[in-house]
């Protein structure tokens, strides 16, 4: 895997906000209440969203705390763009550092804090409640998401992105650890504030920490959430489906395929399903998800001295 | 200036309404929420979210100064507009988006929030209280540590919400710790729309009992389903034949018990026994799900096969929230047992237990005295 | 460029740090100390010690998230809205602080640090675990997921019932409510 040069930000992010794009689209096409309307005002909404945001006008609360408010809402954006940094597509990335992993981990905990400010300098119940629905809610998603990480990189025996999709030359990953896959998948539904796990942005609470920004700000965040969903589905693609292996195709394409794929199913998993209390999600992860994930890491850790 | 006109074209396409419904104007509720899907238009979740705010029905005081205040929280361009005849609903939604996509609505140079520019006030001694807001007061907490209390009304302008409801509630953190509700008047008298009597009455209280299980899917986080159930509540309404409409019922009621995830969201949430349904006059599908186990999953499936029955041509009881009798309406007994079930619980399942006890603010505003009928 | 970037970092540290004890609320407090901490750890990154310098990023971004937890169960009043001082007990801190300063600047500055020999490993990560753990590498592991385990089933049995009350019926199987 070969690290770019400094511009390769540029497309990279390009291509982050492309794919969100697609998401938030696939997403109008899924919703129900659009059945029978011309599908291109189906797949436009994005547009007309963004359309709508960019003319609004930004509103303010009574006594925010508007510096740590706006640094919020841009946070989620802005950490989807760094944890994109390492996220390969095909041979190419844009940066392989040698802790490429504990990076991309560095960054959803980042998420804590900027969501919470989100939540918080509104100085709104809503908002306020929904910041501390995130934190309890990340409590819960975030020790078992820590051992679905480890997973891959003891099987590879290295943190580095690069070589944890060359382990898998001969199987993929999540052929391997099929729990670590799919807790990594819902970890990422986490801290995208999405589905099942949109607590946060909760429509019982008008929307939660999205119950008080407006215009830019409201667009931001909202791109924010997809931005996070693609990135998600770009590293889960790295970790745990080969990368860009594939036959015929060249490796990007693949990459870029599955990262759809997984994309996809992310977004319609909201249509699915009901929101769940943060009490709820903490039983069920600390009770259930982080042994099955204790026992997963202990499998592949067997599996690794034997191999080696 | 041709972007300008372009983005106010696209913006205008999908439309966020605030509809803030009076008591008593159910029937121009249902027709703005039909026009709305006609024109593309989504129900917005709060005022940041709103370009359109509807006054629906004619709401009495108090709720018109909420009205007048989230007015001036919309961000904008904004349009405004009342509704108070069902069959005008979709003249007034077409015009309203005409004025919203007009570039010269969205300049509004002169706009200034007051609200959002509050002086600060002193209070007491030479405390400033910034924005002029009072501070959290202390109270005893459960595990007898002192906390702060925040007093928070819910409502009346809150997505799936009963028309014209407040719910006074003191939180701790985010939990429940006193909970008082009380109806908004309305400034017309008005009258119940669901509690139909004569040959359509059975049409009718199914119709009821969808809403409200619209309402409760719509606050379980589940849009798509509540969308699902809102179009089958209209159909009802129609006369679209009963064997249809228990065709698309038994596909939803199929997907709701299947649901492990709304199973485990309402699932022993909000038990209401049968001892407190008798103390508190519930009757109705609340208190027979009050036999069943009294959850808020035993309240959604109640309401499932009394509309499947009611569909099938049974006939139609007393209404769809029980028994009135005079001086107290069927729903004094709902909103009574939402305000002592939602001690204790996180405001989310507060809400998801007001959702699926679902009192008709209807019937309560209608009532002389509903603060008194409560006690 | 390393060198500018170092002061940079160096600057945005301390300022951070200061604005900690300036500022009058409790939620910019975190967020500053959050920052100062981002910022000595990015710092890291510059002398490639690439794991140590995330690892601070994130533990100390997680542990300001669980600050935040704690704050609301003694201020309800979000935004900063009472302005409040972050100071307490000022000349202990004080007297607490210049000590402490001294003491590591003195430990900094009198230290002969050693000339670099031979090269730098190549997979730096592994050679630092080498280095703390060696040998004992395999016992650590084992330790730390025994003693994780034991903290998780020890708060879930501590917690009879979880914040939320357990309203599915037997409380003791509440899991530790987190916050």
């Amino acid at each position: 895997m070969t690290a770019s040069p400094a511009w390769a930000v540029v497309p990279a992010a390009a291509l982050v906000v492309v794919f969100a794009g697609a998401a938030a689209a696939l997403d109008g096409v899924l919703d129900p209440a659009g059945r029978g309307r011309p599908m291109s005002g189906r797949l436009g909404r994005p547009l007309w969203e963004t359309a709508r945001l960019l003319r609004q006008r930004r509103r303010t609360t009574v006594a925010p705390d508007a510096l740590l408010w706006r640094a919020g809402t841009a946070g989620p954006l802005v950490v989807a763009l760094l944890m994109a940094v390492v996220v390969p597509v095909g041979g190419i990335t844009v940066a392989d550092p040698p802790v490429g992993l504990v990076w991309f981990n560095a960054l959803d905990v980042a998420l804590w804090l900027t969501v919470w400010a989100a939540g918080w300098g509104a100085n709104s119940v809503y908002g306020l409640v929904s910041g501390y629905r995130f934190l309890s809610q990340a409590l819960a998603y975030e020790l078992p998401l820590m051992f679905a990480l480890t997973a891959p990189a003891v099987a590879a025996g290295s943190l580095k992105i690069g070589q944890i999709v060359a382990a898998q030359d001969k199987t993929w990953f999540v052929v391997r650890m099929p729990a670590a896959f799919l807790v990594f998948l819902v970890a990422v539904a986490g801290f995208s504030l999405w589905g099942p796990l949109a607590y946060p942005a909760g429509r019982d609470l008008a929307g939660g920490v999205l119950a008080e920004p407006s215009g830019v700000d409201r667009l931001v965040l909202l791109a924010g959430r997809y931005a996070l969903l693609t990135v998600g589905a770009g590293m889960s693609t790295a970790l745990f489906l080969g990368g860009g292996a594939g036959p015929l195709l060249p490796g990007w394409l693949w990459s870029l395929l599955k990262t759809a794929l997984v994309l996809a199913g992310l977004v319609a998993v909201r249509r699915a399903m009901p929101v769940l209390r943060a009490d709820r999600v903490m039983r069920l992860a600390w009770l259930v998800v982080l042994p099955v994930t204790l026992l997963q890491l202990l499998v592949v850790s067997v599996l690794a001295l034997g191999g080696s | 200036m041709v972007l300008t006109q372009l983005l106010g074209r696209w913006a205008a396409r999908r439309p966020h309404v605030l509809a803030v419904a009076a008591p008593g104007a159910t029937a121009v509720r249902l027709a703005v929420e039909v026009e709305m899907a006609r024109i593309g238009a989504v129900a917005a979740t709060a005022p940041s979210d709103a370009d359109v705010l509807l006054a629906v029905g004619s709401p009495g005081d108090e709720l018109r100064d909420a009205i007048d205040l989230v007015w001036s929280q919309l961000p904008g361009p904004r349009v405004r507009a009342d509704i108070d005849d069902p069959a005008e609903a979709g003249a007034v939604l077409r015009q309203v988006v005409r004025q919203l996509s007009d570039p010269q609505r969205a300049a509004e140079p002169d706009r200034r929030d007051e609200w959002a520019e509050r002086a600060p006030d002193t209070h007491g001694e030479d405390m400033q209280m910034p924005g002029g807001l009072m501070m959290a007061d202390r109270g005893p907490d459960r595990d007898a540590l002192a906390l702060d209390v925040l007093t928070v009304p819910l409502g009346p302008v809150l997505p799936d919400w009963p028309s014209g409801l407040v719910m006074d509630l003191q939180v701790q953190g985010d939990v429940v710790q006193q909970a008082r509700s009380r109806i908004l008047s309305a400034a017309t008298p008005p009258r119940p729309f669901w509690d139909a009597a004569g040959p359509g009455a059975s049409r009718r209280h199914a119709a009821a009992h969808l809403d409200s299980l619209q309402r409760l899917l719509a606050v379980a986080g589940w849009p798509g389903m509540a969308w699902r159930v809102r179009r089958l509540r209209d159909s009802t309404l129609t006369d679209t034949p009963g064997p249809v409409l228990r065709g698309h019922l038994a596909a939803i009621g199929r997907r709701l018990n299947r649901s492990p995830t709304l199973r485990w969201a309402t699932d022993g949430l909000g038990v209401l026994t049968a001892e407190t349904a008798d103390r508190l006059q519930v009757s109705g599908p609340a208190a027979r799900a009050a036999l069943e186990g009294g959850d808020v999953t035993a309240r959604w499936r109640r309401w499932l096969t009394e509309t499947d029955a009611l569909l099938a041509g049974e006939p139609a009881g007393p209404g769809p929230r029980g028994r009135s009798v005079p001086g107290r309406p069927a729903s004094a007994g709902l909103l009574a047992a939402a305000d002592e079930l939602a001690i204790g619980l996180d405001l989310a399942a507060a809400r998801l237990v007001m959702a699926s006890l679902d009192p008709d603010p209807d019937q309560l505003a209608a009532a002389p005295e509903p603060a008194e009928a409560r006690s | 460029m390393l060198t500018a970037v170092f002061w940079v970092l160096a600057v945005v540290a301390v300022a951070a740090g200061i604005a900690v004890f300036t500022v009058d609320s409790m939620a910019r407090a975190t967020v500053a100390l959050a920052v100062s901490f981002v910022a000595v750890g990015t710092a890291l990154l510059l002398i490639d010690a690439g794991y140590l310098g995330v690892i601070t990023i994130l533990m100390m971004l997680m542990e300001m998230g669980i600050m935040a937890v704690f704050m609301i169960m003694y201020m309800m009043n979000p935004g900063g809205l009472m302005p409040m001082s972050m100071l307490h007990n000022k000349r202990g801190a004080l007297a607490i602080s210049i000590g402490a300063f001294v003491l590591l600047a003195a430990g900094a500055l009198l230290t002969p640090w050693p000339q670099r020999r031979g090269e730098p490993p190549s997979d730096v990560t592994r050679a630092l675990g080498e280095a703390v753990m060696g040998s004992k590498m395999l016992v650590m592991m084992s330790v730390s997921a025994v003693l994780f385990a034991t903290m998780v089933s020890a708060l879930v049995l501590a917690t009879g019932r979880g914040r939320y009350d357990g309203d599915e019926a037997p409380a003791a199987e509440d899991a530790g409510g987190g916050a």
